[in-house]
């Protein structure tokens, strides 16, 4: 029984790594369903299942925690070309994401990494999405 | 109300495949009670009572998708006479058999989502089985309003291979 967990626990680890270093690639159920070698129909719920919360949010949780860094750290060339490719493939040029909670006025304040440019986080941050996921898988002995 | 299960609560069933006739929820889940009424329609038309006739449906998306368009849900009465064809959209199938982990769910059936979850959080991980390619389904066994929502029945079947 605790080698069947394990076995399970590392095909979802699986996906979280393929996640990491694809977020610039086309990270839909079909795709990931198969990094983990899961049946498409089972995959997303047995995901949501482990992890609390949805493939697609946590896709856009860790494309989100990137832009948040690349603007709190790098010399990136624009607000407007992160926030971009966070929300690949829409048409608005800021996504929904970055609009924290009411209203259509995008608001980066939430996203920022701790402590970054002097604005702390309000509402759900990175670090509570994305990441967290990860320890919820303990690590392989 | 969030209910607990146990292991205890799951059987492992070997099912026949079952002919049913389908008709399909596709699109956003708030239509869904219009894709019910016509069903429910449809079915007492043809004279497919569910105490002579299995109700079943077939989760084929999320829950609730990112794009609501994406929803997908089968509503599907089990019949052993061909079915013809009508101007309702009703299209023949059907539910392959083969081995299922069995949840029945007792009470206030009307999301059976958490139940679900159960299976896919706990039970699945630790039994070292391995879900079949065909979706999560449900038998619903009774009915609110026709029995207090509190006593409506259940089972929730996950194809194994």
């Amino acid at each position: 029984m605790k080698a069947a967990l394990q076995n399970y626990r590392e095909r979802m680890r699986r996906v979280l790594e393929h996640i990491d270093r694809h977020l610039d690639d086309d990270l839909d159920l079909d795709t990931l369903s198969g990094i983990a070698a899961f049946s498409k129909f089972h995959f997303h719920r047995q995901f949501t299942a482990i992890f609390g919360l949805s493939v697609h949010r946590y896709v856009q949780l860790a494309r989100l925690k990137r832009a948040s860094h690349q603007l709190a750290y790098t010399d990136a060339p624009s607000v407007t070309d992160i926030a971009m490719e966070a929300g690949t493939r829409r048409r608005t040029p800021l996504p929904a994401p970055f609009a924290n909670g009411s209203g259509n006025r995008p608001r980066l304040s939430g996203i920022l990494p701790i402590g970054s440019r002097g604005l702390r986080p309000s509402g759900l941050s990175m670090s509570q999405g994305a990441s967290s996921c990860r320890e919820l898988l303990p690590p392989t002995t | 109300m969030q209910r607990t299960f146990t292991t205890d609560d799951v059987t492992i069933r070997d099912v026949p495949t079952t002919r049913v006739a389908i008709m399909e929820h596709r699109g956003d889940p708030a239509t869904l009670p219009a894709t019910i009424q016509r069903f429910i329609a449809w079915r007492k038309a043809a004279g497919l009572h569910p105490s002579t006739n299995p109700t079943f449906n077939v989760w084929r998306s999320e829950r609730r998708p990112a794009r609501p368009a994406d929803y997908s849900v089968d509503l599907c009465v089990g019949m052993d006479r061909p079915i013809a064809a009508n101007g309702e959209g009703i299209k023949a199938g059907e539910i392959p058999g083969g081995r299922c982990a069995v949840l029945r769910v007792i009470g206030y059936t009307d999301n059976l989502e958490p139940a679900a979850l159960y299976l896919y959080r706990d039970w699945l991980p630790a039994s070292g089985e391995e879900a079949r390619d065909f979706p999560i389904y449900c038998r619903r066994l009774s009915f609110f309003p026709e029995v207090p929502e509190n006593e409506t029945v259940a089972e929730i079947f996950l194809p194994l291979k």
